[in-house]
């Protein structure tokens, strides 16, 4: 069943006397508890396209379509309600609060939806995740793989409907960058949450069920749509 | 190649980075600028005041009358003084006390007799006059060029009468030096000669000299240090524009402080303003720069050279604003003092750059001080002090369930408690200024306008020669001159108020009457002990020897060559009983006070009434009297000094409130009152000093038998206490109240009126308010009359105090603006250096409202801390008992200050909403790129 999906989305960045189509006509479809990862070179679009997918972003032209709305129709509060409780959003540097430790950062999704949390869930995500041991310290005093970790517990706190992830081991070493992908993976299957990951590390892409290239702002290839190439 | 120095460092960022120093440098040149235009105008209203008491004294700072001794050698040789002029009195005007004389170039100089119409006398024949002494000698209507002709009287010789020119009116001098004669009653003239004008035959003068005093020297040191004789000098005090006996440096500092506070209050705030100003573009500018202080500090800069680097800027900056600021506030002074021309003056002074640069720098050096110390303490390792301070406060435990945005807010309030220490103090100072004009408008005495007197009229009564006896004029000399006031156009009415000392006849002498000793302590710590008497009798005379036994009284007798007091009480007693003896008269007599006033004052009384009621039929018939007999409470209090409250109504006083009450419990309606007034006439007559003719009374020497003996029976109308106000002042003791006609009907003699009110007809304009003043000036113009205008006085006040509510005011504005703009400035800060924050809590779903809520609490923390100051106030004002008009009301001014603080909070919280507005208006990722 399709969850999400964009139709002729443009991305026009003006700077330099030259206009950049970040983001150049693309349709997709995402169906409910795929995985799906974008890969491309730097500067293809694929960030660009996950902002935007999301809702982070506006694009210059084209729709985002999230179980048959429009995301650009909602007004700021009705995004910001959408974001909070149906989708995740797990990034490059982590964005943690740094007023706020880690265990709350990790309820702050829940806590901005005046929600009673659900402890023996995130008691789970928080041993999967392995950082009970820091949930009382700040950003500042923990490492970037931990930080990371409470990013993504904080991204599945509220059991979103779909995971947006920004290069998620980017900062990570090989082992630690593994071992979180593989509990993305494993608790998006879970809970049936789609899952849709930027990356450059076609070593991370191989894991997805489907894999979108970019190059130049447009699709290159899908392998919902056929094999990937190169 | 050129040394790297940091001036030049200093000088190259100038350069590189112009704009952003443009709002430093504004705030710099608002600095110098305010400092000089608030100085300026200080200065003026200084030189204003000095100016106009100069008109009216001269520059003279003490007067020496007619005496050889000192020399005018010796008091050049004293260093006290500078310049000595001379002024020669040779005559008097007849039948007045207006003398005639003229001034060497010195004293010309230093009596700065500045005219009205014409010019000073030049030659001999010529004469220039004041307004007061033209009245009393020449007819009305004479102006600048008539010819007069004046008998004059010189000393020791005979009356000559000349023809004299007026040349021009002078200035109104004397009545400000009033006081000032010689041991023969010579006085300073209000006719000036020339210096050429013939001496008169047989004539000796009277010379005054006037001096000045050297710099820095005031009357105090001189008659404190100065080793001539100098006991014969009056001071003159150009403060107060009068005659003084004392004037220290520090009173004259203190009134100075005084008359400039307004621009003190204004140019602090306006000050402190600008130094806001500079702190926020300061920390602006260093804000931009911190990653030149990181590196300055990475190559070995330490913190007071990072210090030295930018303050170097800002005074480079102030060297520039200074020129610039100083023109700019001059051009302000000069145009506020052609706007106002009767409060300051436009006036230069050397030594006052002095206090503008010491201001600015002061400015330019606090303002600065704080945003370089914080820059300079930059840390690349904060994060770590942070888990220490929040783990220190307990205040990082985490809590579940947590509102997110109040939760970050209360972090960051402990992670920096003294960021809003500076707008928290705006806000104080913002309700400072609202609880002055809370204060000063609670204190507006509008008043009636009706029913104000426009004019009040004090004449001089001649004081009686005992507590027995009333001296009253052989005609009724003043009584006629002010009932003519009530037939000028626009008075409405005159209402003569007299004061008479009668004697109340009584069987026995009431208790109520004895007086009451008590103890006060002195300043020294020393005990004092003092009698309070009911029976006030403002001759002077006490009432104690009323309740001596035969025993005390031949007691007193024995002792009164040593004790001053009990010789009064002999004299009294003997006294009392002369007069009993030569009225067969078997009871006591009791010397008290008797007010005449007319019926329409009467009948304002009634308020005060505890007793009976006013009826002015009665009164008017003489059937009535009323009688003023207040309850009288002493309350000893904790630092061991007597309060003493005569004012009180009866039903207001409570006996446990109070140590002792004296209880009216001898008068009530309807008694009978027997008074005995022994009248001693007086009259006016030409008394001679020194040769020269005076207008003075008749020695007042009296004896028994020359006196009038008048017995009036009535009685006790009404019973009046509280505070009762009758001839501009509150009664304090007891007194019977007549009406004129009542006193006419009784048979009383009436004396002179003591205090005239008159009341005008409606609304006059100020033209027709200064017709109806000459007219009154011109019927009341001799020797022991003065003039008050309450009118004019009353618009002053008025004027007065509108003007300090609008400063007030405007300052209220001000502050409100500049802590808005503090508390906003500093969230805008804040959130610019939190946008990536701000883009993170966005994407996990955070509202506007949410991202509000993160700062709000700032402002609210600002509002808290600014109430701690009105809530002081009232501590205080409890503590201390501190009786001001806003302290009376704390439930009406604390929900008032605390709705105003709410006022600041909410407006910073609204912009604190448009900047968060504009922010997310801006799609996330832009704020999470942005870093």
């Amino acid at each position: 069943m399709e969850i999400l999906r964009c139709e002729h989305l443009c991305k026009t960045y003006l700077g330099g006397g030259a206009a950049v189509r970040a983001v150049d006509d693309i349709t997709l479809s995402f169906e409910q508890g795929s995985f799906t990862a974008v890969v491309g070179k730097s500067g293809s679009g694929k960030s660009t396209l996950l902002h935007l997918l999301s809702g982070l972003d506006r694009p210059t032209s084209g729709e985002v379509i999230y179980q048959e709305n429009n995301l650009f129709h909602y007004n700021d509060n009705q995004l910001s309600v959408l974001r909070r409780r149906r989708f995740g959003f797990v990034f490059q540097s982590y964005n943690l609060v740094r007023e706020l430790t880690a265990q709350e950062n990790i309820l702050l999704p829940v806590m901005l939806d005046k929600r009673k949390p659900d402890e023996v869930w995130l008691n789970r995500l928080i041993g999967m995740l392995g950082i009970g041991d820091r949930l009382e310290h700040l950003p500042g005093a923990m490492s970037g793989g931990q930080q990371q970790r409470v990013c993504i517990a904080r991204a599945l706190a509220n059991k979103p409907a779909v995971l947006f992830a920004d290069e998620p081991t980017g900062n990570l070493d090989g082992k630690t960058g593994r071992d979180v992908l593989t509990l993305m993976r494993t608790v998006s299957t879970e809970l049936g949450i789609t899952m849709i990951l930027v990356t450059h590390d076609l070593g991370v892409a191989e894991q997805a069920d489907r894999i979108i290239r970019l190059e130049d702002g447009r699709v290159a290839a899908d392998s919902g749509n056929g094999a990937v190439a190169g | 190649m050129k040394r790297l120095t940091l001036s030049r460092v200093a000088g190259a960022n100038l350069r590189i980075n112009r704009k952003a120093y443009l709002s430093l440098f504004l705030g710099i040149l608002t600095a110098v600028y305010l400092a000089t235009a608030t100085s300026l105008c200080a200065w003026g209203v200084v030189r204003s005041h000095e100016e106009k008491m100069a008109e009216k004294v001269g520059w003279a700072d003490m007067i020496l009358p007619d005496s050889g001794d000192p020399t005018d050698a010796q008091l050049r040789r004293s260093g006290f003084f500078t310049d000595i002029g001379h002024i020669t009195v040779t005559a008097a005007a007849e039948n007045t006390r207006v003398f005639a004389g003229y001034y060497d170039e010195t004293a010309e100089k230093l009596m700065n007799r500045t005219l009205k119409v014409g010019c000073l006398p030049e030659k001999a024949g010529e004469i220039a006059a004041e307004q007061s002494a033209l009245n009393l000698i020449a007819p009305e209507g004479t102006a600048a060029g008539a010819v007069l002709s004046l008998t004059l009287y010189p000393a020791g010789g005979a009356a000559e009468t000349r023809n004299y020119t007026l040349t021009g009116i002078l200035n109104e001098q004397t009545s400000g030096l009033e006081g000032i004669e010689t041991e023969n009653g010579i006085r300073l003239p209000s006719l000036l000669f020339s210096p050429e004008e013939k001496p008169f035959e047989g004539g000796n003068s009277a010379v005054f000299r006037v001096l000045t005093y050297a710099p820095l020297i005031t009357y105090n040191q001189v008659m404190r240090n100065c080793p001539l004789d100098l006991s014969a000098a009056y001071g003159v005090s150009r403060e107060t524009g009068t005659v003084v006996w004392y004037d220290s440096g520090w009173d004259r500092a203190t009134r100075t402080v005084e008359r400039i506070y307004i621009w003190v209050i204004l140019g602090a705030a306006l000050m402190l303003s600008a130094c806001v100003g500079i702190t926020s573009a300061m920390e602006n500018l260093l804000s931009r720069k911190i990653q030149d202080i990181g590196m300055l500090r990475a190559i070995g800069a330490t913190r007071k050279q990072i210090r030295r680097v930018y303050s170097a800027e800002a005074w480079l900056l102030a060297a520039t604003a200074l020129p610039a600021g100083l023109l700019l506030g001059a051009a302000t002074a000069w145009i506020i003092s052609r706007l106002a021309p009767d409060e300051t003056v436009f006036s230069l002074n050397a030594w006052l750059l002095i206090p503008i640069l010491a201001l600015s720098a002061l400015c330019v050096f606090a303002a600065s001080r704080f945003p370089l110390y914080r820059a300079s303490f930059q840390m690349p390792i904060g994060v770590l002090r942070d888990s220490a301070v929040l783990r220190k406060t307990g205040m990082l435990r985490s809590r579940v369930p947590f509102t997110p945005s109040r939760l970050i807010a209360e972090r960051r309030a402990g992670l920096h408690p003294l960021r809003h220490l500076g707008a928290a103090g705006m806000t104080a100072l913002t309700l400072a200024c609202a609880l002055l004009l809370g204060e000063l408008a609670m204190g507006l005495n509008l008043g009636d306008p009706e029913n104000r007197p426009a004019f009040r009229i004090y004449s001089g009564g001649i004081v009686p020669p005992d507590a027995f006896t009333q001296m009253v004029p052989d005609k009724a000399a003043l009584r006629g001159e002010l009932n003519r006031i009530a037939g000028i156009d626009g008075v409405r009415e005159v209402r003569l108020t007299a004061k008479t000392y009668a004697n109340l006849l009584s069987d026995e002498v009431p208790e109520y009457f004895r007086p009451v000793s008590y103890t006060r302590s002195g300043a020294d710590g020393a005990d004092d002990t003092d009698t309070l008497e009911v029976l006030e009798n403002d001759t002077g005379y006490g009432s104690e020897w009323l309740f001596y036994t035969p025993g005390e009284l031949a007691e007193a007798r024995a002792d009164q060559q040593e004790d001053w007091r009990k010789s009064i009480n002999v004299r009294c007693a003997d006294r009392a009983e002369e007069i009993r003896a030569a009225e067969g008269i078997s009871g006591a007599v009791i010397p008290i006070t008797v007010y005449v006033i007319p019926a329409s004052s009467a009948e304002t009384l009634q308020q005060f009434v505890t007793d009976g009621s006013i009826d002015t039929g009665r009164l008017d018939s003489g059937e009535q009297a009323l009688v003023y007999a207040p309850d009288i409470c002493m309350r000893r209090s904790e630092d061991d000094v007597w309060e003493i409250e005569r004012w009180l109504p009866p039903r207001e006083i409570r006996e446990q409130d109070w140590d002792k009450v004296i209880r009216n419990d001898a008068f009530s309606a309807g008694i009978k009152l027997s008074l005995l007034e022994i009248a001693q006439t007086y009259s006016l007559e030409t008394q001679e000093y020194d040769g020269m003719a005076v207008y003075e009374p008749a020695e007042e020497n009296v004896a028994y038998g020359d006196a009038a003996a008048v017995r009036a029976d009535t009685a006790v109308g009404a019973v009046l206490a509280g505070p009762v106000r009758l001839n501009g002042l509150f009664l304090s003791g007891f007194a019977v109240i007549v009406t004129e006609k009542g006193a006419e009907a009784m048979g009383l003699i009436l004396p002179d009126p003591d205090y005239t009110e008159v009341y005008l007809s409606g609304n006059p304009s100020p033209e027709k308010e200064a017709l109806i003043e000459q007219e009154i000036t011109r019927i009341v113009a001799q020797d022991r009359m003065s003039v008050d205008n309450q009118s004019k006085a009353a618009r002053e006040y008025m004027q007065k105090k509108f003007r300090q509510m609008l400063l007030f005011g405007g300052l209220i504005l001000l502050f409100f603006a500049v802590s808005v703009f503090m508390q906003v400035s500093g969230a805008a800060r804040q959130i610019r250096s939190d946008t990536r924050t701000i883009g993170t809590l966005r994407a996990v779903g955070a509202d506007l409202e949410t991202l509000v809520g993160c700062y709000r609490l700032s402002a609210w923390i600002c509002a808290g801390l600014g109430m701690i100051l009105p809530v002081l106030f009232y501590t205080v004002c409890a503590v201390s008992g501190l009786r001001l008009f806003t302290a009376q009301h704390p439930l009406l001014i604390l929900p008032l200050l605390a709705a105003m603080a709410a006022c600041i909070a909410l407006a910073c919280i609204a912009g604190i909403r448009g900047r968060l507005a504009a922010v997310t208006r801006q799609p996330i990722v832009e704020n999470i790129r942005e870093l």
